[in-house]
């Protein structure tokens, strides 16, 4: 057994490895959103879940192709926010923004997502549920 | 009306019907410790990707002729069973990325702290970070590598400074059985840590 080094010990970065996971970009995603910054609803969190509302309303002739790609993807199943962010190739942020204008006009509907602590019953499910999967 | 495709042209992989609520966990380490690999062994899709940038709302304004800086964020999903949904949510856990998993973390089951004990030091940032700030109860599965120094669990308790309470659990990020086992050491800590009895 050798020693393990200590916590609180100085430490560097492997610059070979950091460019895999973050990185500098003359992207600015929310020109996507129209300009706005927020804020986005505050009960649109990752895990929250997406569901189309059975509409013949139209979208306004204005709505970005970003708006039109989230109600078309929507329009298949029931996804959340990050994995529509992830297929739309939009960070979670601009997604958030886009969701709340899709309820506001009726089209979408956000629910569930973490937010507050989760309760024992929840915990023991998530627990259930893990140890079934085996 | 569903065309079921992605940007890229690819199938969708939509909840099941009946899925209408969703619990996360954050798996949060240093660069190269295997998050990835680890979210895509316990996950029942391809793993996905998104780009947050750092910058927060506040700051947008002034960026003209400025770079973004974008943090890979990489997920995964479980359905545990009919009606519910457990999301993966992995991050790096420098102290500068702080603001981007804060925010994950409200209201998470838990947070798995990732590390390769070849690097321990990768894991110290992320250890401070969360016994400081973080509410949700956390974990620490060390990822083994081939070449893994074999600690005992006494030793890389004492090294990470780590509370009697903390879990540490080996893990093969490899290996989905390993990972699962490992999430649910994390849930069967964050039900006691809340009170709960874990009854098996």
């Amino acid at each position: 057994m050798s020693e393990p080094e200590g916590r609180g010990v100085a430490w560097t970065e492997e610059p070979a490895t950091r460019d895999l996971e973050y990185r500098d970009t003359p992207l600015r995603p929310y020109v996507l959103t129209g300009g706005r910054v927020g804020p986005a609803d505050a009960r649109v969190g990752v895990d929250t879940l997406l569901k189309v509302v059975p509409t013949s309303m139209p979208l306004p002739l204005g709505a970005t192709p970003q708006l039109r790609g989230l109600l078309r993807l929507c329009a298949g199943g029931v996804l959340s926010v990050a994995e529509a962010a992830a297929h739309l190739k939009l960070p979670v942020g601009v997604l958030r923004i886009l969701v709340g204008d899709l309820v506001k006009s009726g089209h979408l509907r956000a629910h569930a997502g973490s937010f507050d602590e989760p309760g024992l019953d929840l915990l023991r499910e998530v627990l259930d549920g893990l140890r079934d999967l085996k | 009306m569903a065309s079921g495709t992605s940007s890229e042209g690819g199938r969708v992989p939509y909840l099941p019907e009946g899925v209408a609520r969703t619990a996360k966990i954050l798996v949060v380490g240093d660069f190269g410790v295997g998050k990835t690999t680890f979210i895509g062994s316990a996950s029942e899709i391809a793993p996905l990707r998104t780009e947050e940038p750092l910058t927060g709302a506040d700051d947008l304004e002034h960026l003209a002729g400025k770079t973004t800086t974008t943090v890979a964020m990489d997920f995964g999903r479980i359905t545990l069973n009919q009606g519910l949904a457990l999301y993966l949510f992995g991050t790096p856990g420098q102290r500068r990325f702080w603001s981007m998993w804060a925010g994950l973390a409200e209201g998470a089951v838990g947070v798995l702290v990732l590390v390769d004990s070849r690097r321990l030091a990768g894991g110290f940032e992320v250890l401070d970070q969360l016994e400081l700030h973080v509410s949700a109860p956390f974990a620490v599965a060390v990822n083994h590598f081939p070449d893994t120094p074999a600690y005992t669990p006494g030793r890389l308790r004492e090294a990470l400074d780590l509370l009697p309470q903390t879990p540490v659990v080996d893990c093969n990020a490899l290996d989905r059985g390993s990972v699962i086992d490992t999430v649910a050491a994390l849930a069967g800590h964050a039900l006691t840590a809340r009170g709960g009895q874990d009854a098996p």
